[in-house]
């Protein structure tokens, strides 16, 4: 947007973005704080800012606590297992539609879009009866495959748009020089591919990190994520705000910092190319 | 001449003030960006503790403290009006989402448009009418249809706030309670079925705006 503003214009508008930005932004500032009070101080009212004692003292309470290494783990373990899997089954899917389309690729698009579509619920009790029978209740690589399922139509859809960019021009020099098919992947269209791949993953890591349908009702302690662990803390024992704040600052900085890298990738991934 | 001065003066000052202010701005765009989206990565159970506890809390939250200091009575949201107050915690972490839709069809608008507009003496509010507007149309659409798809399924907001108390049992919490909980399958089935319906009322209009992007 090129157009004059005037001076007064854009300072009004700022002040207003700012003031949204910050009370939109205000329960995370308040959770960061409150982490870092005692547990006497974090019920202070009126509300104590910025003048109290800083103290560590939470974060080592909540490290402390017998799960939360399991959780964290369990969490790091699911996230970059489902997302791994996916990118194995999704690379040669959106491949083979966004360079050898067919007859009925579109359809075949829509379709498995039309997968993520569905309420989680309405599969919920064939996915337990099925994990019983198994007997993989509980255990993390019920949820690694459960959440690669439902995000590969997310993975399969931004690794096809990204696909669909690199210019078939390029292809048709690299054979004209006399590449064959091999070297036309490995030396023409993988050095392509590899940023969608890279924003793919990020956002997935980001989703399966956050999912807390499944993770929640497909375990009980030995594969609890942290959305699972975090849960725990509904039903608390005494004075726990600031415990609760250590443990969700602890559960959410990751991906808070992945996420800001991802912004743009948001929006191509989950609104299936409508919006671009 | 004293006046002249010292206002000539503190001209020299204000300048460089608010060009340094303009040029910071420039770069806290980038923040302002990042402090709204950030409520989209905090992960469900952890928004709606943090809301129920830190803010809704009828003894101890934030809201309760402000109305207390204003005079009013403290009232407890989440036993209340339940309903709004997952309302207002979802909203919270959906607002990102749709923020940045927005966003990105905004920034896709050409500005030589409303520069002509602007010359032919439209008002601002006419201008945000007849061209911000249909220019936005598809993408408030989009917004509507996929928040209105994913947020069929809410689940964690209300296990950790009102367990489905107060009214605030959803289809999907409904299923939970009967499958998991009460061991009624049939019913949980069927449940289940109900909601995929649902969800596939708006799903058709939604796979319609996809795939007429398809063919472009």
């Amino acid at each position: 947007m090129a157009r004059a503003v005037s001076t007064r214009k854009k300072l009004m508008w700022t002040g207003l973005a700012w003031f949204f930005g910050l009370l939109i932004f205000f329960p995370i500032l308040w959770t960061f704080l409150t982490s870092f009070k005692s547990e006497g101080v974090a019920i202070a009212d009126p509300p104590v800012w910025f003048a109290f004692d800083w103290t560590l003292e939470n974060y080592r309470a909540v490290q402390e606590r017998s799960n939360y290494p399991l959780a964290l783990t369990n969490s790091i373990v699911i996230a970059l297992g489902s997302t791994f899997l996916g990118i194995l089954i999704a690379v040669p899917a959106a491949w083979a539609m966004a360079f050898v389309p067919g007859k009925r690729t579109k359809d075949v698009l829509l379709w498995m879009l039309s997968t993520k579509m569905l309420p989680a619920v309405g599969v919920l009790y064939p996915l337990v009866l099925l994990a019983k029978w198994l007997g993989i209740m509980d255990s993390r690589i019920l949820l690694v495959v459960v959440l690669m399922l439902i995000n590969l139509p997310i993975i399969v859809w931004m690794l096809y748009t990204y696909f669909k960019e690199i210019p078939g021009e390029i292809l048709e020099a690299a054979r004209m020089d006399g590449a064959n098919l091999k070297n036309e992947i490995i030396y023409v269209l993988t050095p392509m591919a590899i940023p969608g791949i890279a924003s793919t993953i990020l956002l997935n890591i980001i989703l399966a990190w956050n999912e807390a349908f499944w993770t929640i009702l497909l375990t009980t302690v030995s594969a609890a994520p942290l959305t699972k662990f975090i849960a725990s803390y509904s039903s608390p024992e005494g004075l726990f705000y600031a415990k609760l704040s250590a443990a969700s600052m602890m559960a959410i900085a990751p991906i808070l910092i992945l996420g800001w890298f991802s912004q743009k990738q948001l929006v191509r991934g989950l609104t299936f190319g409508a919006v671009k | 001449m004293a006046t002249q001065h010292s206002r000539s003066a503190a001209r020299w000052m204000i300048a460089p003030a608010v060009f340094v202010l303009l040029v910071w701005m420039l770069v806290g765009q980038g923040i302002v960006r990042i402090l709204v989206i950030a409520p989209f990565f905090v992960m469900p159970t952890v928004s709606a503790l943090v809301w129920k506890n830190m803010f809704f809390n009828v003894d101890n939250g934030l809201f309760s403290y402000a109305a207390v200091a204003m005079g009013m009575q403290p009232y407890d949201f989440l036993s209340q009006s339940s309903l709004l107050s997952i309302i207002v915690i979802v909203a919270w972490q959906w607002l990102p989402f749709s923020t940045l839709i927005l966003l990105t069809a905004v920034q896709s608008l050409d500005s030589d448009q409303l520069e002509a507009a602007e010359m032919d003496g439209a008002p601002p509010l006419s201008r945000f009418r007849y061209i911000i507007l249909p220019h936005l149309a598809r993408a408030i659409t989009v917004v509507i249809l996929i928040q209105t798809i994913f947020l069929l399924s809410i689940f964690a907001e209300i296990f950790v706030t009102t367990s489905g108390s107060f009214g605030t049992r959803t289809l999907t919490y409904l299923v939970y309670e009967r499958v998991l909980n009460s061991q009624n399958i049939g019913l949980g089935s069927a449940g289940g079925i109900i909601a995929v319906i649902l969800a596939n009322i708006v799903a058709i209009f939604l796979m319609r705006v996809v795939g007429k992007n398809l063919d472009t």
